[in-house]
This record gives C-alpha cells, sequence and structure tokens, in this order.
C-alpha cells in the first residue's frame, strides 16, 4: 500500500512496528539512526515517517529540521519524554503529528493512517473531503452548512473558520498556533485566551462539553477533531 | 617639629662648640682666623643636619661669641683691634646662618621622602594583603593581620554587614565589644588626634557612596609607636582599597553560589530525563509488542508471536532491572543500606557470580583465588551484588576479550581483580564512570546498561568499608579493583582443604 519508514534505535520498538506496519500490507523500511533516516528518506521516497526523537548523536528535531528543507512527507514523530518543549518544537518544524512512547500500537496505527491520508491529499492523490461526518454531526465544507441529528446549526464566522480547518484536518493535532494563525491571521498566533473562549462556546453548539467525543483537547498542544471513518472516496487524479 | 633628633642637635651645638673652642684654645698661637671660622662652621653643619634649624642656629651664635671673644685679639671682649675683623665676624655669621638653613632644609626634605616611602611601603603591604586569598574570608583575615601587625595595634577586625544585623567576618587580637552598632549610620569616628592605648577607631569601608562594612581598629600600648594623623589617613586610604575588595569577593561569592545552584539543577534535570528515558523505553517495547498480539485484525504467526512474546519477556526482565538498580541506588542514598558485615569467603563469592556470568558470556572468564587468601569482612548478598555487577559490566564493554578475576592479600586488605582486554576507559573518563547515569560513549550507538551499575557499586562498597576504583590493564583494557579489610580472625586451621582452592580458567 505504502511505503514507510520507521527511525528508531531501540531494536524492540522498531521491530514490532515494522511487523504490524507490513502485516497491514506496508512496505516498511527500519534504520536507527538521524543520519541513515535522511539517506533513507533521500532514496526510498516513503510516503510517511515514523521518527523517535531521542535517538543517539544526531537528534530527531534535527533530523526533521533538515528533513523539512527539502521533502514534506508526513512525519509521526515518536517521543520517550513528556517534555511538552520537544513536542512544541516539533510541531513547530512541520511534524504532522506524535506518540509518547509507552502507546498502543493501534493508536500510533491510526497516526499513520491519518499522516498517509494527508499526504496523499497534499500531493492531490486524494481529493479533499467535501462532506466530514462527526457522530449525528455533518460538515458540508462546500455548502459551509453544520447540522447536528439533521437540524442546522447556526455559527459565527468565526466559529465555521474553526470548525471548517479542523474538519479538514480531521485526526490530526491542530496546534493552538496554527488554528490562531488560519482563523484569525499571523499576528494573533499567541492569543491562545481567544482560543479557548471560541472552542467552548463551539462545543456548547456541537459537542457535549463535559464528555467531548469530536472536538477533544491535547492539553499544552491544541484540539483534535475526531471524524467518522470516511468512505472510501478516492478520485485518482 | 620637637623629637629626639633636636635635642640631639642642640647638644652638639653646645658640646661641639665647647669642644671645638678648648681644641683651637690650645693651639691658639699657631693657627689662623680662617681656620678657626671653618671649625666653627663644621659644628654649625653637624648641629643643623642632626636638629634643624635651631641648633644650628644656636651653633652659630655660640661659635660667633667663641670667635669674638677668645679668638680676635682683644681676647675676653667683644671689642676687636683690627677693623677687618669685624667683616670676618659678620662673614662667619651670615654663612653660618645660611648654611644651618640649606642644611636643615635638606634634612627635613629627606625625612619626608622618608617618610613617604614608608607610607607607601605600608600601604603597598596593605594592598599585598588583598590580592586573592581565594574566598573573600581568606582576603579578610590577610588583610587583618597585615593591618595589625604593620601599625602595631592590639587589635584589628573587619565587619560585615549580615542580614540584619553585623558579623565580625575577620578578626586578629583584640576586638571591641559593641561592634553590633558599628555600621549604624550615626556610628562615626569622632576622636581625633592621638589615639590612647586601648582605644577604639572605626574606619567606614565604602565602595562608592555604599558602605559595605567597616574597619575596627585598636590602638597598642603604650610600648606601641604612635597611632596618630598620619596613620589615620593611610588606614582611610587602604579602606577605600579594602571596601572594592570586599564588594568584589561578596559578587564573587554570589556568582560562585549561582553557579553552584545551576549545577544542581542541570544535574537533577539530566538525571530525571535519564531515568524517565530509561523506565520508558522497555516500557514502550512491552507495550507496543502486548497491542500487537492483541490486536484482533491481524493474524500473526506463530513466529511472529514468538517474537512479539520474546520482546515482553526481554524487556521486562531490563525494566526489573533498572527498578531494582533505582531502589537500592535509593536506598544507599538514603544511607539504609543496613550491611549485615560478616567473614565472607572472596572465592565463594566469585565462583558463585562467574558461574552465573559464564552462563550467558560468550568470551573466556579466568578465576583465580589462592588459598591463601584469607576471607573479607563484608556483607555476602551485597558483595555478590558488587562482584556481579562488575564482572556484567566487563563482560558487556570488553568486547568479547577473556575477563579474569584475580585476588590476592595485600597488608591487611584483599584485593580482587576484574580485568578485561576491551577498550578501556580513557583516562578523563576514569573517575566518572562511577557517577550516576554516567556512560562511556561509544560512536553514536546508545550505551547499554542503566548508567547506574558502578555507582551502586562504588556506594555498597563504602558501606562495607572498602574501596573500588578502576585502573588500565596492561596492554589494554579496563581492571576494577575491589579492595576489602580482611576478617580479623585467623581464617581456617591451615591444613584443613580450604572451601574454594583456586579455580584456573576453565572454558
Amino acid at each position: 500500500m505504502s511505503r514507510i519508514l520507521v527511525v528508531d534505535d531501540e531494536p524492540p520498538i522498531a521491530r514490532t512496528v515494522a511487523a504490524n506496519l507490513r502485516a497491514r500490507g506496508h512496505e516498511v523500511t527500519t534504520v536507527a539512526s538521524g543520519s541513515a533516516a535522511l539517506s533513507a528518506v533521500e532514496t526510498g521516497d516513503p510516503d510517511c515517517v515514523v521518527l523517535d526523537l531521542g535517538l543517539p548523536g544526531l537528534h530527531g528535531l534535527e533530523v526533521l529540521r533538515r528533513l523539512r528543507t527539502w521533502s514534506s512527507v508526513p512525519v509521526v514523530v515518536l517521543t520517550a519524554t513528556d517534555a511538552e518543549r520537544d513536542k512544541v518544537a516539533a510541531f513547530e518544524l512541520g511534524a504532522d503529528d506524535y506518540v509518547t512512547k509507552p502507546f498502543g500500537m493501534a493508536e500510533l496505527l491510526a497516526r499513520i493512517k491519518v499522516a498517509l491520508r494527508h499526504g496523499e491529499q497534499a500531493k492531490g492523490v486524494l481529493a479533499r473531503p467535501h462532506v466530514v461526518e462527526a457522530g449525528d454531526l455533518r460538515i458540508d465544507l462546500d455548502a459551509k452548512l453544520v447540522s447536528r441529528a439533521g437540524e442546522p446549526v447556526h455559527l459565527t464566522p468565526i466559529e465555521w473558520g474553526l470548525v471548517e480547518v479542523l474538519a479538514s484536518n480531521a485526526g490530526r493535532l491542530c496546534t493552538h498556533r496554527f488554528l490562531l494563525e488560519r482563523v484569525w491571521g499571523p499576528r494573533y498566533e499567541r492569543e491562545s485566551q481567544y482560543l479557548r473562549v471560541y472552542m467552548a462556546n463551539l462545543r456548547k453548539k456541537l459537542d457535549d462539553p463535559a464528555a467531548p467525543s469530536i472536538i477533544l483537547t491535547e492539553p499544552g498542544m491544541g484540539y483534535r477533531f475526531v471524524a467518522n471513518e470516511p468512505a472510501e472516496q478516492e478520485v485518482r487524479s | 617639629m620637637h623629637g629626639p633628633r633636636t635635642g640631639l642637635g642642640y647638644l652638639i651645638a653646645v658640646l661641639g662648640t665647647g669642644a671645638a673652642t678648648l681644641g683651637l684654645l690650645a693651639v691658639r698661637p699657631e693657627v689662623s682666623k680662617t681656620n678657626v671660622v671653618l671649625t666653627f662652621l663644621l659644628v654649625v653643619v653637624a648641629a643643623a643636619a642632626t636638629g634643624g634649624l635651631g641648633p644650628g642656629a644656636v651653633a652659630a651664635a655660640a661659635g660667633f661669641l667663641a670667635f669674638d671673644v677668645l679668638f680676635l685679639p682683644p681676647y675676653r671682649t667683644l671689642v676687636v683691634n683690627d677693623r677687618q675683623d669685624y667683616l670676618s665676624l659678620g662673614v662667619y655669621l651670615l654663612t653660618a646662618i645660611v648654611v644651618s638653613y640649606l642644611v636643615s632644609a635638606l634634612e627635613r626634605r629627606r625625612a619626608q621622602a622618608e617618610r613617604r616611602e614608608q607610607e607607601t611601603r605600608t600601604l603597598y603591604e596593605l594592598s599585598t594583603s588583598l590580592v586573592a586569598h581565594g574566598s573573600l574570608d581568606d582576603t579578610l583575615a590577610s588583610v587583618v593581620r597585615t593591618v595589625r601587625s604593620l601599625f602595631d595595634l592590639a587589635g584589628c577586625s573587619i565587619v560585615l554587614p549580615d542580614g540584619d544585623g553585623v558579623r565580625v567576618a575577620a578578626s586578629d587580637g583584640e576586638t571591641p565589644t559593641g561592634l553590633e552598632r558599628i555600621l549604624a549610620p550615626t556610628a562615626g569616628s569622632g576622636i581625633g588626634g592621638q589615639l590612647q592605648p586601648g582605644q577604639a577607631l572605626t574606619v567606614p569601608l565604602r565602595a562608592g557612596a555604599e558602605p559595605v562594612g567597616a574597619l575596627v581598629v585598636v590602638a597598642g600600648g603604650p610600648d606601641a609607636p604612635s597611632f596618630g594623623e598620619a596613620e589615620r589617613r593611610l588606614l582611610a586610604t587602604f579602606a577605600n582599597q579594602a571596601a572594592l575588595a570586599v564588594e568584589q569577593g561578596r559578587q564573587e561569592d554570589e556568582r560562585a553560589r549561582t553557579r553552584t545552584l545551576e549545577e544542581v539543577d542541570r544535574l537533577r534535570t539530566a538525571l530525571l530525563n535519564s531515568v524517565s528515558h530509561d523506565l520508558r523505553t522497555p516500557l514502550a517495547s512491552i507495550k507496543a509488542s502486548a497491542s500487537s498480539l492483541l490486536d484482533p485484525e491481524v493474524h500473526w504467526s506463530d513466529r511472529e508471536r514468538r517474537e512479539f512474546l520474546v520482546t515482553i519477556d526481554q524487556e521486562a526482565d531490563r525494566l526489573t532491572r533498572l527498578v531494582h538498580n533505582l531502589l537500592d541506588m535509593s536506598r544507599i542514598e538514603a544511607n539504609a543500606l543496613d550491611p549485615r558485615l560478616e567473614e565472607t569467603s572472596l572465592a565463594e563469592i566469585a565462583g558463585s557470580v562467574v558461574r552465573r556470568v559464564r552462563a550467558s558470556a560468550t568470551q573466556r572468564i579466568d578465576v583465580y583465588v589462592p588459598d591463601s587468601v584469607p576471607p573479607v569482612v563484608a556483607d555476602p548478598v551485597l558483595l555478590e551484588q558488587v562482584v556481579g555487577n562488575l564482572l556484567d559490566n566487563a563482560v558487556r564493554y570488553a568486547a568479547g576479550s577473556a575477563i579474569a578475576v584475580v585476588a590476592r592479600q595485600v597488608a591487611d586488605s584483599v584485593e580482587l581483580r576484574v580485568i578485561d582486554h576491551g577498550p578501556g576507559i580513557p583516562e578523563p573518563e576514569r573517575e566518572r564512570v562511577f557517577d550516576q547515569f554516567y556512560r562511556l560513549k561509544g560512536g553514536g550507538r546508545r550505551p547499554e546498561g542503566t548508567g547506574m551499575g558502578l555507582s551502586i557499586c562504588r556506594g555498597i562498597v563504602a558501606a562495607l568499608r572498602g574501596n573500588l576504583r578502576v585502573e588500565t590493564t596492561p596492554g589494554g583494557g579496563a581492571t576494577f579493583v575491589l579492595t576489602l579489610p580482611v576478617a580479623e580472625r585467623p581464617a581456617l586451621e591451615p591444613d584443613m582443604p580450604a572451601a574454594a582452592g583456586p579455580r584456573e580458567g576453565s572454558r
């Protein structure tokens, strides 16, 4: 299906991740160092990279920085520390998502799947979705309409902006910075309190604010929109 | 200025003139007037040089009278016959006064220069005492010692502010009471002039306008040289320099404290990161393997299932070792090791450890513990752990080379050497290998082990009152040397068979 590069210096982890990906029909290469990872991306042209940050020698963040100078391949970062700084740094350097060790295999596989889909959308292999569904929520991205259990939901322009960004990035983590920049503009990147206020209102309209299941908070990082599995709608261009 | 030298000058003026007069009288018929005048001038010069202008003038006057009365006819009157003699008298008097003035001025300048030189020397010696002596307290101690000895004082102290109060930072000799009030703004040295014996003087230390402390001196006894205006001025000049040194020292102390705190902080962060990484890594492998096995979507082959299970098993062992090590480490750090010291046979311990390690090691391990090696005082369980750690370490880092375990007695202790022929440990890292979480760096490859083994070994060995160090194996490699005290009681009867004989290398 897809070519995936796994970069981890811990052989048991690299082996296990590779076995799972192969079992799902992917073509997997594993390497144990940052420099090997860079040359493997160059020669192998993978569709997705799983990158451990705690590499000996060349640190994972540095690998990511160098990679982003010439490649836009989706990167899912593995991190053994829960240091917020590393995660935030990884996103600023252009990571697509992250998983904290220890992780359940299903979680990592789900993240890789989302990353692959976005990679394909970016390349134009896969059309951007016109409609995103989550629970009883239906978001028509073309018509700019939102309905809940068939009832139309009225949104302010800012709220619509947030929903649009979140839904079209369904499954991916949208960082505070990313949302602020896309919805309010580049000069509002640091105004996190705007975001909190609007997200609270949005949850009241679209989700269960007490136990959210559609717009999830990743503390300190951002929000993740959980959509229903999209119907296979590959439109080869 | 009246001093002993002035008195001496007058004495020379009077006695010198007298002696010259008597001497010249004895040869009056033969001596010329010129020689008489020159002799008296000599006395004037001597008196002026010794005592200054006053004695010079007295000598000149006395010489004038003696010359007129005794050496210019008619004798014994002030009257003279020859009118030319008036000229001689006038010239003599004028010359004598000018000479005594010049000589005394010269002498005064010389004395001044000498005093200035003395002051400069004193100031220099005081400044020398300020030159970095390491810590601020050492510098201050050297300052008070120097001040006291240079001014011959009964005591000298330096008082610095300390919180709300003050503290005596350095002191030599007598310390006056009531130092607490010394830094109060009203306190000052109101007393002027000569300092009486036992009297105290406070000289403020100011860096800029800021008072940073005070120098307190107590004048010496009656025998000590006086402590007057000049000394006061000198001390005040010096106090300015000392204040700068105090200020500098205080800043340096503060910087050093900050650096230490930063270092501790950095180490703590590094330690936490290391533990966090080391705990999460095996957990991540276990979790990843277990969740793979539980995945209902994939049907794993038997070989794949077995691989996951092996990973879970091995990584659980790794986690167990790590948790054990962490617990040992906290026990050592909490001083809660509580060793049960008893007579322990090194041969037995080495034998059992080597048996265990050989089971998994691929290289040759030789053991040589002769019968002549007496038992040591140790906790057998802890000792086994130490020897085991050392041997595991050798197996891990010696890159397949042969390993030897050798024991011998050295005076009152027994040395156990674990010798490998691997890459060895570079000199600068020799001591650091015993640091917590220190791992030798090996060309980009992730170091194995927990980085705690050697640190734990050293902790245990210290609790066993022994010593653990590392040397270079002749020809390359590392040799860990464990030293333990010999058990006091004589070991076994010499003719009894030893529990463990020498184990020559096998395998």
